[in-house]
């Protein structure tokens, strides 16, 4: 790792062959032709980040850097970084797809991912910062034993990265297949490479740049293709819904709920997942440590909050310029009339009539890139859990130098990258639509309730949060297992054990029973110890007096 | 921290101020968000029907879709309210507290 930048044109280059060989056995072997635009604009994106990277990789010396850029991140970059970690191209095509579908029910998605972000703000984002140093385990171990919280909290935080991880990989790897006419596992493969050269050499700093260039490029992008859509219309909604209902086979069902939601505890568990999911997303989180106080803290979830906002109104544009645009145009339908690359390629194609193939060429690089983002955010998150809170924390009790843990951190990146390759390709034909699901269901019962609790409930002990959080955690995964979402739809039984997609309406109050029952009955002086501490742990956090990064200045 | 340096800034009528107020501000605006949020949630579970209906006789758009945008608009004003007041009363109060105490 002497010389990063002749390694970085190494791997450059080596990508770059990667596309051009794939694109001389795609020629032979699928029908699908290369999209020169799009791979042109992936290449010049792939050269900047790397560019950033190499910047990025000559200011990351100490661990700091490595998980959280150095602490010197604005709350404004922060706010568009972290909107760039949430609007993966999942939510981008997702939802887009489900408004194209369904109409007014993609809506229901986009508020509910939404609406996590000010109860963040209001419960936790300052005393995350005022308590944190790297990682989320950082506040919620702060005053409780060290290693089985960060164990917990470790085992966790894997569990929704790589749920996170599979789906991004098996999405880009299909994904990239459509667009770019590039065999599915050479795209995993490309992703993952790039993925491992960010986050190793850069870590946060290089993680935050692309992070931001990509919120920007996909903002713009579905910008341009919301106000083609209101062009068409003379930027008047009633015409363009009154079309919409007109061409659309559901006509007006479109405007109004449907199927998705149906019954009450369906409704609310999908709800709390979403709501408080979202303060459980490990790469969310260690988004906070960026910044250098709370002020900054609280600015970057503002804007974050109006950059996704945002987005979602574009994309329920988008979703409805779609059923307008593309639906009825034989170039972009199948035999059997329906959209080819299934629904999620609604604003795709919808980039296609609007711009033309180069319009198709910017969108389709600009949702590589997304993926590539988004990724990169994952792979750090997972990687600081495995060095910093198992490694450096738990196995080695805090007795580790700055460069053995960042030693430990870039090969923590380097396994997780190639197992996000290997478990991508594995994954390639099985049903992986209830994998996010489950990481904000997980994130919800399993990381948000030992955080909140270790913060506001004085009486938490060390016993009450490892038995809160390993119980939100096995509930939520045995619940979607056992229900059709994977029992069904992945292991092919005839019927689901448990009829409700969703577990957090279950699984929340699990978590919170159990911390609560476990902490009052513990009588152990460890437990008065930790009660005791709560104090002083309750000062900084409101004041932020003592905070990581305050004293240096 | 020192918990005799902790102890004399819990008994700082300032921060004791500081924390009674933006407690009760931020669960306040958090039990806000929960309540509209669900509420929206529990129309859409029970009165599907009443979302479809139009906001005015001869418009396309249902309440539904007028109140699913003005939900993502609130969600976004309830921050900005938030770090408003946090950024400058509540950053005031903080300031002080610090500079009395060290």
């Amino acid at each position: 790792m002497n010389n990063p930048l002749l390694i970085l044109a190494g791997l450059a280059a080596l990508v770059t062959g990667l596309f051009f060989s794939a694109g001389a056995f795609a020629a032979d072997a699928a029908p699908k032709s290369i999209n020169l635009p799009a791979v042109t604009m992936f290449i010049a994106f792939v050269a900047l980040t790397l560019f950033i990277t190499y910047w990025a990789a000559q200011r990351t010396r100490t661990t700091k850097d490595f998980y959280a850029a150095g602490g010197n991140i604005t709350g404004f970059q922060n706010g568009l970084a972290l909107a760039g970690d949430y609007m993966s191209a999942a939510s981008f095509l997702g939802i887009a797809g489900l408004v194209y579908g369904n109409g007014f029910d993609g809506l229901i998605y986009s508020i509910g991912f939404l609406v996590g972000w000010p109860i963040m703000l209001f419960l936790l984002a300052e005393k995350l910062r005022n308590l944190g140093k790297y990682t989320f385990a950082d506040v919620a171990s702060y005053r409780l034993a060290q290693i089985p919280i960060r164990t917990v909290a470790a085992v966790s935080s894997l569990v929704v990265v790589l749920m996170y991880l599979i789906a991004q990989m098996v999405g880009a790897g299909k994904l990239i297949e459509v667009l770019f006419g590039l065999p599915y596992s050479y795209a995993v493969v490309i992703v993952g490479v790039l993925m491992i050269i960010y986050v190793t050499f850069g870590g946060m700093l290089a993680t935050t740049w692309v992070q931001i260039i990509k919120a920007i490029l996909l903002l713009s992008g579905a910008t341009f293709m919301a106000l083609a859509v209101m062009y068409s219309f003379g930027f008047d909604f009633n015409a363009m819904f009154t079309k919409a209902i007109e061409i659309s086979p559901k006509h007006e069902a479109i405007m109004a709920p449907g199927s998705l939601i149906h019954d009450p505890i369906s409704a609310i568990s999908l709800g709390l997942a979403l709501m408080f999911g979202v303060a459980g997303l490990p790469h969310i989180l260690m988004r906070f440590f960026t910044v250098t106080n709370a002020k900054e803290a609280r600015r970057s979830v503002f804007v974050a909050t109006g950059f996704i906002g945002y987005f979602y109104v574009l994309t329920f544009i988008i979703g409805f310029g779609a059923i307008i645009m593309v639906s009825t145009n034989p170039a972009y339908l199948d035999a059997a009339n329906k959209l080819i690359g299934g629904n999620n390629m609604a604003a795709i194609h919808l980039s296609q009539a609007i711009g033309g193939n180069m319009f198709l060429g910017f969108i389709s690089a600009v949702a590589f890139a997304t993926i590539l983002a988004v990724v990169s955010g994952l792979t750090l998150a997972g990687a600081s859990a495995v060095s910093h809170d198992l490694y450096a924390s738990a196995f080695r009790h805090g007795r580790v130098d700055e460069k053995t843990e960042m030693r430990a951190s870039r090969y923590a990146t380097l396994a997780l990258g190639i197992l996000a390759i290997i478990l991508g390709i594995a994954f390639e034909n099985q049903n992986i639509a209830f994998m996010v699901g489950l990481a904000f269901a997980v994130a919800a019962s399993a990381n948000f309730p030992v955080l909140f609790l270790a913060i506001y409930w004085k009486n938490l002990t060390t016993r009450g949060a490892v038995a809160g959080g390993l119980g939100g955690l096995i509930t939520a995964i045995t619940l979607v297992v056992l229900s059709k979402t994977v029992w069904v739809d992945v292991f092919h039984f005839t019927t689901a054990i448990v009829p409700y997609k969703d577990p957090a309406i279950f699984s929340m109050p699990v978590a919170f029973l159990l911390a609560w029952f476990f902490s009052i009955t513990d009588k152990s002086p460890r437990a008065a110890e930790e009660r005791a501490r709560f104090h002083a742990q309750y000062v900084r956090s409101e004041t932020g007096i003592g905070a990581e990064g305050a004293a240096k200045h | 921290m020192k918990s005799d340096f902790a102890e004399r800034i819990a008994n700082n009528p300032d921060f004791k101020e500081l924390v009674r107020r933006r407690t009760g501000y931020g669960w306040m605006m958090a039990a806000v968000m929960i309540v509209v949020y669900f509420a929206f949630i529990l129309a859409i579970a029970y009165f599907p029907s009443v979302l479809a209906i139009k906001i005015t006789a001869g418009s396309p758009i249902s309440w539904g879709i007028l109140l699913g945008f003005l939900l993502l608009l609130f969600a976004f004003i309830l921050t900005g309210l938030y770090v408003h007041k946090a950024n400058t009363q509540f950053d005031e109060l903080t300031d002080k507290i610090k500079e009395s105490a060290l």
